[in-house]
């Protein structure tokens, strides 16, 4: 795997949640920004929102779509619908309660743009691993991907 | 620690409210807390007092981070600016609304709470380096025997569906079948990159029956579109999966809680598409500090 990036994020989850206990799950929205920084991709990551979902066994999926701009002027973007975190096993009760514990990050993330000097992005994969800390309202994790731009 | 002063509230270092104490170590780049305060008002602002070995005090403002509306309470954040080298760091927030402050000024002025600051040779965290490693533990090699059928374009690329006609999966300690009907609903976009859609059923040598589900890319060459379109795709394209795993069984449940990564080529000359499957895990790296960085205030580059 290919270091591209690594990214600071202030992940403000917001509690009570809007929608709450779902037959899908508790629902959690969250608001996030923050910049990544690395050899492949250096940017920030604009407001944007989204929301988890915290399943019966305490896992977590995350669904969001979050514009990228790069330094040089070029934006992206970053889908994500998918397993996202793990609150173990008491973590459906501790989203219903807002007691959201810190959690290892594991999500594949989709990234598209339409500029043609990051093309590559609409190629790859990526595999994001970090760390999630609701109670400091920020996630950090480091993008990887397979193979080199 | 929690103190109340002229009908305000505020409480930091509490489950719902972290911030680093005497015990913690925090890196000179990377200082923060959150701080609750009640009962939660508009104008209600939040400043930190700190200073640095004994030096002169300085003050950092917080941030409204959130408002608890049912239990009338409000959360600040704060991040300290990069410290300077030292040893140890006391600090004290004080709330205060509309000529109120908590804690009172006597208190305040004394810096109440501290931590310490990673030795000044410590290893500061870089923007942009890489903090975490990524630990892949190989749970199987993956066989899956293919019928490939050409749907046709769509506006939003052209369909094509791969029918799993059976397969193995074999790793260490598991073993499972690959069942018939699972499926691929691909789109392939103009690109030549072709959107996977997995849904499969693994049944394991010990009797559990895996829900698989996956996302990701196969990639077909930039001229895939086009060779899709005439049916002439190639026989070896690389192959980028993002599995995750459903299940009950006890013996598998872990594997309900991970996200998995695959990689692996289709052979549709043989008709099979193999992949590997690991369980991905994030290390933080050694050298770092553990609590590496702070979003801070992102949009201000």
């Amino acid at each position: 795997l290919e270091f591209l990036a690594s990214a600071r994020v202030c992940f403000d989850i917001a509690f009570p949640s809007g929608v709450g206990e779902t037959p899908d799950g508790v629902r959690l929205d969250f608001r996030m920004r923050g910049t990544f920084d690395g050899p492949a991709l250096s940017g920030r990551f604009p407001a944007s929102a989204g929301y988890l979902l915290v399943d019966r066994d305490g896992v977590v999926t995350i669904h969001t779509r979050a514009p990228l701009k790069l330094d040089d002027g070029a934006v992206a973007e970053l889908e994500a619908v998918g397993r996202y975190a793990d609150f173990g096993k008491n973590g459906y009760r501790a989203a219903k309660n807002g007691q959201l514990p810190d959690s290892d990050l594991v999500w594949c993330p989709k990234l598209l743009s339409a500029d043609p000097r990051y093309a590559w992005l609409n190629r790859i994969l990526p595999l994001a691993l970090g760390r999630l800390r609701p109670r400091e309202a920020r996630a950090d994790y480091d993008l990887f991907a397979r193979s080199a731009p | 620690v929690k103190s109340t002063h002229e009908g305000l509230s505020l409480w930091y270092g509490t489950p719902d409210a972290a911030a680093p104490s005497d015990y913690d170590v925090v890196a000179c780049d990377d200082a923060s807390l959150v701080i609750g305060a009640h009962p939660a008002s508009p104008t209600n602002s939040v400043l930190v007092h700190y200073r640095v070995d004994g030096g002169l005090v300085r003050t950092v403002p917080g941030r409204a981070l959130r408002t608890d509306y049912d239990r009338d309470v409000q959360y600040f954040a704060v991040t300290f600016p990069p410290l300077p080298p030292g040893d140890r760091v006391e600090y004290c927030p004080v709330l205060s609304c509309a000529g109120r402050q908590v804690p009172p000024p006597h208190i305040a002025s004394r810096l109440p709470s501290a931590f310490r600051l990673a030795a000044t040779g410590a290893p500061r965290t870089k923007r942009g380096a890489q903090r975490f490693s990524a630990a892949l533990d190989l749970v199987a090699a993956v066989t899956v025997h293919v019928d490939v059928q050409f749907v046709g374009e769509t506006a939003h690329g052209l369909r094509v569906n791969v029918f799993g006609r059976g397969g193995s999966a074999e790793g260490n300690g598991f073993r499972a079948r690959v069942l018939e009907g699972s499926t691929d609903h691909m789109t392939i976009r103009r690109d030549g990159m072709g959107i996977v859609r997995i849904r499969s059923v693994f049944a394991t040598d010990d009797g559990a029956t895996l829900d698989v589900e996956s996302g990701g890319y196969v990639d077909w060459g930039p001229d895939g579109y086009e060779r899709a379109l005439a049916q002439t795709l190639p026989d070896s394209s690389t192959v980028v999966l993002s599995p995750i795993v459903h299940t009950r069984h006890p013996n598998y449940d872990w594997l309900s809680r991970v996200q998995c990564f695959g990689v692996g080529r289709t052979h549709l000359a043989s008709r099979q598409v193999t992949y590997d499957v690991y369980a991905a895990a994030p290390t933080p790296l050694a050298l770092q500090p553990a609590d590496s960085g702070s979003p801070g205030s992102p949009d201000a580059r």
